[in-house]
């Protein structure tokens, strides 16, 4: 942690939008007992992440990036046997495109960075120690990227916010059921929200401090490597990189010169790519786009000029040249590390990453229960992410981030909203509201937006320990920290309530302005989704099937069931089978869109009494049917 | 850690006085909400209760409506054979088939919406006793004044009709049969008549229907109502003797869709037929009742 006070570190009273040499809200930071903090509550994070793994079922994604992780081990394998015995022959086969495209061809629609981490811990854990089952192998880095946030969000917000609300915003993230739950999981979604807390750090450090500016290239790069959400990245933080280039070059001719140059180098060559989209079209520009070709070198040269500018920016003025350095840096080590780090990409960089570009842009729409009524396709409701997060997030955490948030925009609108206080909001509200756009698919719960999350957690931590202070004012017995303790405490412990509750089931929660899961299911919300509440059924199934019976376990694919077999959660003797028509006992999932396959059990099995079922709070999550 | 910030740095202390106020009160209520919920839950106990006296006094042609609508947990204790209907819109349901209705409620959950439920349900129904209570549970019974006498069901007289396929004269046999479907989220046993493609028919011929009021129900089944790429309308058309009525089902437009027929003499022969210019998704099915008029 830095020991030097920030100069954006607390807005003056009536200052304009950047209070350069504003007083800070906190003393001065003790770097060692932050860094005590941050560690704590990283190992809290972790700890509690791994103690809590087992119950967490396997979601229809996480099955699929088990395999591809266990993939993407064997050819690390390959590699490390190579070298080990060196032989260079091996080696060569192994970077061959065919050996790549053998281990990474699967799920070739996310990048590849977790899930070599997933498959190397498996590796470790699992096959070479043989300490975890399988599937806590390839879950550990997940539960190091989940725990990662809270002392991140520490990191950024301790000196603004000061320490007990920056740590408080920083294990608000796990306090939330929906996260908590998909914390534990070899997913992506908890990852990029890390990823993206990362960036804007590191961005944050790099404007006041050497090195970092290149951190935030470093760190760009794996956000890019983790989920493509991390596109988004740059478009909240170049007009933060502008403003405060502009404001630090003031009355600096030639810095300012410099400064606009670096800046023309990048509009001019993104320019110069629209200018090749058009003329020639995507899909020429797409072929044409080889090692030796003008894509490449307008690529080389941007980077070239924008880096002479930049070299030149910093001999004549180091302040302004760390307002603009973090984005260059963005823009040189982004794409370069999203290549190395994804072998698939070596051998066809450009055709390959236009594919996986292409995927997302245009992802199927799933079914979605919302309010009553079954979302297929767009447009979506605008205020869609915003009432699902107001009916997901524990009331007692949503409403000080609320606050924090109308706090914010107080504060805007008397023109006392610092530098870095804007940076907060912007980020709390960015995925937000990609999302709302009503052509954005809408399925997935609240996973999509996790990267707002920490910063909306930070707005609730300042927002708690402002309150905190005017009550210790008012009632001068009682201090700021405890009166902070005493509220932190009281929100946290129904949140906590509710994801003891709920837990495992932790895609199915609703919040207390929901009324609950019965009271969002009175609303006519999503019951649930990803399929992992199966395991809520497992206990009677194991209990109860017939030696070789037959299971239909709806909406689970086939490496769900194998992973469950793998892992020791269900009897190795049942046959899983595809269809009601084929089983003897039925675990059907409840969506309103699938209720087809519900009646189509009653048809099977002659009957409309189920013989079990996951109840959480009263609402019907899997509904078990067995064969007269 | 951090001492108190200099009153400079915040806004209006009265408003933060205020917020801190409301973070207590707002997590006192959380906490409150999260302690009494389980208390609010029907118990096991309650279910078996409830599923002692219906064994008890239902009768042949009872039903049983859930009050939230989706409280199927009920199912797992309730009496086999005693249908049970709870779905998204079962509380405007007018259960036309069941002279009486027992109502099972959970009045006790968060946001129950149960005025919403009562004044979709109560008009034409009148209470047959006061509500019991059964832990979180009241069990109530209703007679149906929405019921009408069933003189004809298409569904029991399947195994007299004619299923068959129908391209211009040519007329090929196609079985006919009933089943569990979904129609916009609701379980209807109903039978299926695909609509087969441009220039068909599929058909169910039913003979000897007696004198009723023809009454036909028609949906599509699951949410292939809602795949609209390259799919159109479907028809479902009535013919008795020389009259012929038509139902349209517009694409886009999922959900039961009511015919009335009005009278028909005794001895007729009733076709139901159903036809699509694209019978891509078109899975449709039916029910025809004959009524003998409201109780």
């Amino acid at each position: 942690m830095s020991k030097k006070k920030r100069a954006d570190a607390a807005p003056a009273e009536g200052a304009s939008v950047e209070p350069v040499a504003a007083a800070p809200a906190v003393p001065a930071p003790d770097a060692k007992l932050d860094r005590w903090v941050a560690w704590g509550l990283f190992a809290v994070g972790f700890v509690v992440l791994w103690a809590t793994e087992k119950p967490a079922g396997f979601v229809r994604d996480e099955s699929v990036y088990f395999y591809a992780a266990e993939q993407h081990a064997r050819w690390f394998q390959s590699v490390f046997q190579a070298l080990i015995s060196f032989d260079f022959g091996a080696l060569g086969r192994a970077f061959s495109d065919e050996a790549i495209t053998g281990s990474y061809d699967f799920n070739h629609e996310h990048p590849a960075l977790l899930k070599n981490l997933f498959g190397l811990s498996f590796l470790v854990f699992h096959k070479w120690l043989g300490w975890l089952r399988p599937a806590a192998a390839f879950r550990v880095p997940a539960f190091a990227f989940a725990a990662a946030i809270l002392p991140l969000t520490y990191a950024l917000g301790r000196e603004r916010f000061g320490r007990w609300a920056a740590a408080f915003a920083g294990v608000c993230f796990l306090l939330v059921p929906r996260q908590f739950f998909e914390a534990h999981l070899a997913c992506f979604d908890v990852p990029i929200a890390t990823m993206w807390l990362l960036v804007v750090y590191c961005f944050w450090r790099a404007v006041d401090e050497p090195k970092w500016w290149i951190w935030t290239g470093v760190a760009f790069g794996a956000a890019l490597g983790t989920k493509h959400n991390a596109y988004f990245i740059p478009a909240v933080l170049i007009p933060f990189s502008l403003v405060r280039g502009w404001q630090r070059s003031e009355g600096k001719p030639q810095a300012r010169q410099l400064f606009l140059g670096v800046n023309a180098v990048f509009v001019f060559g993104a320019a110069l790519y629209g200018v090749l989209g058009v003329t020639l079209g995507l899909e020429r520009v797409q072929q044409t786009f080889l090692l030796l070709s003008p894509q490449v070198g307008l690529y080389l040269l941007m980077l070239a000029g924008g880096g002479a500018l930049l070299h030149r920016l910093y001999a004549h003025d180091v302040p302004t040249f760390r307002a603009v350095a973090p984005l260059v840096a963005m823009a040189g080590l982004g794409p370069v590390l999203f290549y190395l780090h994804w072998p698939y990409l070596w051998h066809h960089p450009v055709d390959r990453t236009a594919w996986y570009l292409a995927f997302h842009a245009t992802h199927n729409h799933y079914a979605w229960f919302y309010l009553g009524e079954m979302l297929r396709a767009p447009p979506f409701p605008l205020a869609y992410v915003v009432v699902k997060t107001a009916l997901t997030v524990p009331t007692s955490l949503f409403v000080p981030m609320v606050v924090g948030l109308g706090w914010m925009v107080l504060r805007a609108a008397q023109r006392k909203l610092s530098w870095f206080e804007a940076l907060v909001v912007a980020n709390g509200l960015m995925s937000i509201a990609v999302i709302s756009h009503p052509n954005v698919p809408h399925f997935g719960g609240v996973k999509h937006w996790f990267p707002s999350m920490p910063f909306l957690a930070l707005l609730a931590g300042g927002a708690l320990w402002e309150a905190a202070k005017a009550g210790a004012e008012r009632f001068p017995k009682v201090t700021a920290v405890q009166l902070f303790a005493g509220l932190a405490v009281a929100v946290t412990i129904p949140a906590l309530i509710a994801g003891a509750r709920v837990y495992p089931y932790g895609t199915s929660h609703y919040s207390e302005l929901a009324g609950g899961l019965p009271g969002a299911a009175s609303l006519g919300m999503q019951r649930q989704f990803w399929a992992n509440n199966a395991t809520g059924v497992f206990e009677w199934i194991n209990q109860n099937a017939r030696q070789g019976e037959r299971v239909y376990l709806h909406e689970n694919h086939g490496g769900q069931v194998a992973d469950y077999r793998r892992n020791g959660m269900v009897r190795a003797d049942l046959q899983f089978v595809g269809s009601p028509n084929d089983a003897d006992i039925v675990a059907y999932q409840y969506h309103q869109e699938f209720r087809q396959h519900e009646f189509d059990t009653w048809q099977a099995f002659g009957t409309t009494k189920p013989v079990a079922g996951l109840y959480v709070d009263e609402t019907p999550q899997i509904v078990v049917y067995r064969r007269r | 850690m951090t001492a108190a910030a200099p009153p400079s740095a915040r806004a209006t202390p009265s408003v933060w006085l205020g917020a801190c106020a409301l973070f207590v009160l707002v997590a006192l209520w959380c906490l409150y909400f999260q302690l009494t919920l389980p208390g609010k839950l029907a118990s096991t106990a309650d279910y078996e209760a409830v599923a002692q006296v219906l064994q008890a006094e239902a009768q042949p042609g009872d039903v049983v409506t859930l009050a939230p609508w989706w409280t199927e947990r009920a199912r797992l204790f309730l009496p086999e054979g005693l249908p049970v209907e709870g779905h998204l819109h079962s509380a405007a349901d007018d259960l036309v088939l069941h002279p009486r209705i027992w109502v099972l409620a959970e009045p006790h959950l968060p946001n129950a919406g149960l005025d919403a439920f009562w004044s979709a349900f109560r008009p034409g129904r009148t209470e047959d006793g006061a509500a019991r209570s059964f832990g979180n549970l009241t069990l109530q019974r209703f007679t149906n004044g929405r019921a009408k006498p069933v003189l004809f069901d298409a569904r029991s007289a399947l195994s007299q009709a004619q299923g068959s396929v129908e391209r211009g004269d040519q007329r090929q046999s196609a079985p006919l049969s009933v089943s569990w479907n979904e129609v916009l989220f609701a379980p209807r046993r109903c039978i299926r008549l695909d609509a087969p493609g441009p220039g068909q028919r599929r058909v169910a011929e039913f003979q000897g229907v007696p004198a009723s009021n023809l009454v036909l129900y028609a949906g599509y089944i699951a949410d292939k109502g809602s795949f609209y790429e390259g799919v159109t309308d479907a028809e479902l058309t009535v013919e008795i003797g020389e009259q012929r009525r038509a139902l349209v089902l517009k694409r886009k437009d999922e959900g039961l869709k009511v015919l009335e027929l009005g009278p028909v003499p005794a001895g007729s022969t009733v076709r139901v037929a159903s036809s699509a210019a694209n019978p891509h998704e078109r899975a449709l099915c039916f029910e025809l009742y004959g009524f003998g008029g409201a109780r």
